[in-house]
């Protein structure tokens, strides 16, 4: 059990080891004196009880909350006000954007280290698994980082946006023109998978039979030669969907980026696909051989030029989301 | 409950500000902490130790306090007393609260 003056010594210990080193001792004599003279106005002559100590320094509040009062209001939250406002945009914008460029940077070391021979299902998992692990802890990082810069600038009161305010004031965003964060991520997910799948693993994308096995879609090795395209293409959409997520509306100048990363994009498109040799000819011959009738060879077209197929849908997706942003770039602007 | 609850946190923020001017009054002479409590209870006035002490502590880095340890009792005590700046402040403050009063009577009595 501890002892009545223990319980005292120890509460204003657990108060002052909050408090900084040259107030201390001066804070302890105090409440030392504080304590005393309530138990004595509350005890009115006999010997305080361990039940009196409780209930003076009960009334005094927890050791945390007589800490926080001493502290005073200065500096009482890491980040607070109008930093906190601003923190928490600057979070919700950069969070999704590190993810995804560790989760690029995870790629390349993909192929750094690619080798056209293993166990293709358990070298999947694995590079999955390490290119959302360096996802998440490339997200922790920035969050680590903001956390500390803002941190700082709220300790040492820095004013946010203070000259020029006038000109930093945001044009209106109107409603439906509004940007939904989630799009932009899912877009970049998509396409590092796709350039995961394509660059890394191509033996997946495929059709499976019984007895036969896998026949994949691509002639694996004329693919992987393409592999610094493919690369090339994908960080264009990550860019492309940073800018969304930056921008927050469709505005001129993204309208202009997504306009610049599209052209390039079908441009790498057309260098990899328009390439008959990429498609491998057994998964060709496989419709023949599953429909032999010559009447309905027609629906097969598009397996017969696949290529010109991806080419047809992906020049058609790009094409038609160059032209929404521009009209609504433009809208936006009226 | 909830009314309650309402009117006395807003009694909070309206006497939040008040209590610096009662201490910076009553501190014209040498006073302890303890004491001031007893002093203030005396005159209707109601404040929390954990409230007070820190508050002396503050007001004495401000300039507006001043104190020293008086041994010569039974147990040390720490008396604070207001210095020429505090009262030279407090001068003022009284000018702003007395207006703030006669503003806010011109507004409430209508």
């Amino acid at each position: 059990m501890i002892m009545n003056n223990d319980i005292i010594a120890r509460y204003i210990y657990a108060v002052t080891r909050y408090l900084p080193e040259k107030t201390r001792a001066d804070v302890e004599k105090e409440l030392d004196g504080l304590i005393s003279d309530m138990l004595e106005e509350r005890c009115a002559g006999r010997t305080p009880a361990e039940a009196d100590i409780k209930a003076v320094l009960t009334e005094l509040g927890t050791p945390e909350e007589l800490a926080a009062k001493y502290s005073g209001d200065e500096n009482k939250a890491l980040i607070s006000g109008s930093h906190l406002l601003l923190y928490k945009r600057i979070l919700k914008l950069v969070l999704p954007i590190a993810a995804a460029g560790i989760a690029f940077a995870g790629l390349l070391a993909v192929f750094v280290e690619w080798n056209p021979n293993p166990d293709t299902f358990q070298i999947f998992g694995e590079t999955f698994g390490r290119i959302i692990g360096g996802a998440i802890s490339g997200a922790f990082q920035a969050f680590a980082i903001i956390t500390i810069i803002f941190a700082v600038l709220e300790y040492k009161k820095v004013a946010i946006n203070k000259e020029d305010m006038f000109s930093n004031l945001p044009p209106v965003p109107k409603n439906k023109e509004r940007i939904k964060i989630h799009e932009p991520i899912i877009d970049i997910m998509w396409s590092i998978i796709c350039a995961i799948l394509l660059i890394g693993f191509p033996q997946v994308l495929g059709i499976w039979q019984v007895g036969i096995g896998w026949t994949p879609v691509f002639n694996l090795g004329i693919l992987h030669g393409f592999w610094l395209i493919i690369l090339f293409l994908t960080l264009l959409s990550v860019i492309k969907n940073a800018m969304k997520l930056v921008e927050g509306q469709y505005t001129a100048r993204l309208a202009i980026v997504t306009a610049a990363a599209n052209i390039l994009i079908m441009a790498a498109m057309a260098i990899v696909f328009l390439n008959s040799n990429i498609i491998n000819p057994e998964f060709i011959s496989l419709f023949d051989r599953l429909v032999p009738v010559e009447d309905i060879k027609f629906v097969f077209w598009p397996f017969h030029n696949f290529n010109l197929f991806i080419v047809g849908v992906g020049f058609f997706g790009l094409v038609v989301e160059t032209a929404v942003t521009a009209v609504k770039a433009i809208r936006h602007r009226s | 409950m909830e009314r309650d609850e309402i009117i006395s946190g807003f009694l909070l923020e309206l006497r939040r500000g008040t209590l610096i001017l009662c201490v910076l009054a009553k501190l014209g002479k040498p006073t302890y902490g303890y004491n001031l409590i007893a002093e203030l209870a005396d005159t209707g006035i109601a404040i929390e130790a954990n409230t007070l002490y820190p508050l002396l502590r503050r007001l004495e880095s401000q300039g507006l306090l001043i104190s020293s340890w008086n041994t010569d009792g039974s147990k040390p005590r720490k008396y604070y007393n207001t210095t020429d700046f505090g009262k030279d402040v407090l001068a003022e403050l009284i000018l702003h609260w007395q207006d703030t009063v006669k503003d806010l009577n011109q507004i409430l009595e209508k």
